[in-house]
């Protein structure tokens, strides 16, 4: 059964009781919330993904809820917490849903030593991903948002999942956080596209949730053969240039751009190794999204075909 | 009593645990910060009729406990080189301690600092070598800071080498000198064993024990208290072989006047645990014990602080704060509890 299938009051009532039981990736998700906007959300951005009414192995359980004090009526705040911990601070309550994303984002961000995790975006076509590594001024969310929106599989807006034995990008599709200008440039990009209201003034300025494909959801949990890695920088009025990077370059900034790559020693090196000497490896600048898009996707294709 | 004891108390029951088990095993281990434990406990087992999902999320804990044993024998090394340049003897404590001496409790720990004791003599010495070997205070240090680390503690402030990220904490006695538990820290020294290859000493395996009961019955650091308890059912599966062994411990509980924290300790073990101890074990530590009252209330704070049927209870209000006061009150005399009282309640966010 998916997400889709669940009536907004049949998801409710799991949320309130024992929980949604649902798949991100390769990870299961139960979520216990009162926070009907969260239920809203959940149909629009992952319709396509498993939910789960007979037991099943859950890595992470979540509660979105009011915290025990005053803020529960005055000013209301809701709290994330994560197998009884409440790892940060009270969140306003209408930011339930960007809280629950981040918060996630941050559970699997702090845990996942098993494989080697990149800050960076990946994106899929013909078999065949793509790394971009984020950095800041890349316009990293803003590029991978406008590449999904012409054809390519999201793997992942924020970490580059990499399996390091066979070599793969392990998928991980949620919601893309458009920032302020970024949001408006996406609309005009891909009309089409579903993005969800608009939350002003958050801690990181405006932001609004793009959901990724249905077809990304529901290929989440097959693997991509990583090809290309590109480190991209957005800037005003340039023209899209692709330039090779040397691997020992590439490999040195991807070292410095990974959440984990000390913490897991040897599997560190070794798996960014492997990775690096797959791939192809370029700097990008650009500033017209479907300029780049066509660029990205000739250079794709040029590559020899998935096995 | 949960599936977490369940399980650290009968290593085979985690073949036959349902889904649910596993989901409730999995929370209670992450929350008391045992993840590496389990991991380590199934190593043995096929690994093949795991839930899916759960062998990538052991792999991953496996990869942070030893990430952490890196960084702690690393960190002993550099100690050997502060060893090397002062004649104090320096002596590990608790899990660098289980690290240094291959130890039971050390398998899927993952410290975050290291403890060790020095002579109160040698002290400012050894402060003075750790500094101009690299070693900062981890933390912005207020004048109450300094008062209540080195006066009411017994123990520096937290250290940091410049270049890592593991803290340090020196003490000159497992207690503080105001506290109502006075140990004679010379007694330690004079029983503490050498490290295989090293310079370095830790305690006896009989006063890593009773340290550990200390440690957690003394304190207020509840959560993860139950990872303390299964120290110590490991170390009791070594020391405690027969009644003579367990004489020989209380004995030693007495020289160090630490018999009541041993007395909840063996109680708390066979309680949760089942530790298996010698026949007769009761009548004798039942000379150790406190009233009835006090009896009673104890063992139903202890049970519900360290395994409470479910994972929200950990987070018990009214345990917390019992806990929590009954400590400050065994560490402090009152005039320094109401002075220090009177601090928190006029600096809520100060950390002391």
């Amino acid at each position: 059964m998916l997400i889709k299938d669940c009536s907004v009051d049949k998801l409710h009532h799991l949320a309130r009781t024992t929980g949604i039981t649902y798949r991100t990736g390769p990870f299961v998700i139960n979520l216990k919330t009162s926070a009907e906007i969260i239920i809203t959300e959940l149909k629009r951005v992952y319709g396509d993904t498993p939910v789960y009414l007979e037991p099943q192995f859950t890595h992470y359980h979540i509660e979105i809820k009011p915290p025990g004090n005053l803020r529960r009526f005055l000013r209301k705040q809701v709290v994330f917490q994560v197998d009884g911990v409440t790892p940060f601070e009270p969140y306003p309550a209408d930011q339930a849903f960007p809280l629950l994303e981040w918060g996630l984002n941050w559970c699997i961000a702090s845990t996942s030593h098993n494989w080697l995790l990149l800050h960076s975006a990946a994106v899929e076509r013909d078999g065949k991903a793509v790394i971009f590594p984020a950095l800041p001024g890349s316009g990293k969310s803003t590029l991978c948002s406008g590449l999904i929106n012409r054809g390519w599989r999201l793997l992942s807006d924020e970490f580059g999942i990499v399996q390091q034995s066979p070599l793969a990008v392990v998928p991980l599709p949620r919601s893309i956080p458009l920032k302020n200008v970024s949001i408006g440039v996406i609309k005009t990009f891909a009309s089409a596209a579903s993005i969800g209201r608009t939350y002003p003034k958050t801690r990181k300025g405006d932001i609004a949730h793009l959901a990724p494909a249905p077809q990304a959801i529901q290929q989440q949990s097959t693997h991509a053969e990583p090809r290309l890695i590109v480190f991209p920088t957005y800037q005003p009025g340039a023209e899209t240039t692709i330039t090779p990077l040397e691997k020992s370059a590439a490999f040195i900034r991807l070292s410095n751009n990974s959440f984990n790559y000390h913490a897991i020693m040897e599997n560190g090196y070794n798996s960014l190794y492997q990775l690096v000497s797959h791939c192809d490896c370029y700097t990008l600048n650009y500033s017209d999204l479907e300029d780049v898009t066509t660029r990205l996707t000739d250079l794709i294709s040029s590559e020899s075909p998935a096995p | 009593m949960n599936i977490l004891t369940e399980v650290l108390c009968h290593h085979d029951r985690t073949q036959t645990l349902s889904i649910e088990d596993w989901n409730k095993l999995v929370r209670f281990a992450r929350y008391n910060n045992m993840l590496g434990t389990i991991s380590e406990i199934l190593q043995p087992y096929p690994q093949d009729n795991l839930p899916e999902g759960l062998d990538f999320l052991l792999a991953a804990e496996k990869a942070r406990s030893d990430y952490f044993q890196q960084q702690t024998r690393r960190e002993l090394k550099h100690l050997e080189r502060v060893s090397a340049q002062t004649s104090a003897q320096i002596v590990l404590l608790k899990g660098a301690a289980y690290i240094a001496q291959k130890m039971q409790p050390s398998f899927g720990r993952r410290p975050s600092d290291v403890d060790i004791l020095v002579p109160k003599a040698e002290f400012e010495a050894v402060e003075t070598n750790l500094i101009a070997n690299g070693w900062d205070f981890s933390e912005d240090l207020t004048d109450y800071d300094q008062y209540y680390y080195r006066s009411l503690a017994h123990e520096l402030p937290p250290m940091r080498h410049r270049f890592r990220a593991m803290e340090l904490d020196v003490h000159h006695n497992l207690c503080s000198p105001i506290s109502r538990i006075k140990i004679p820290a010379e007694k330690l020294f004079e029983e503490a064993i050498p490290v295989p290859n090293s310079n370095l000493y830790t305690l006896s395996k009989r006063d890593l024990l009773l340290h550990s009961g200390l440690h957690l019955f003394f304190n207020d650091e509840l959560r993860g208290g139950i990872r303390d308890l299964y120290d110590m059912h490991l170390l009791t599966g070594e020391i405690i072989k027969d009644r003579e062994d367990l004489e020989f411990l209380i004995e030693r509980a007495e020289q160090l006047n630490v018999t009541r924290p041993l007395y909840y300790a063996l109680k708390s073990l066979a309680t949760i645990f089942n530790t298996p101890l010698p026949s007769g074990w009761e009548q004798q530590i039942q000379p150790l014990g406190p009233n009835g009252v006090t009896n009673w209330l104890m063992t139903k704070l202890i049970r519900q602080t360290l395994a409470p049927p479910t994972v929200e209870q950990h987070n018990s209000w009214w345990v917390h704060n019992a806990l929590l006061a009954r400590s400050h009150w065994l560490r402090m005399p009152p005039g320094v509890l109401l002075k220090h009282s009177l601090h928190k309640l006029r600096n809520p966010s100060s950390k002391h």
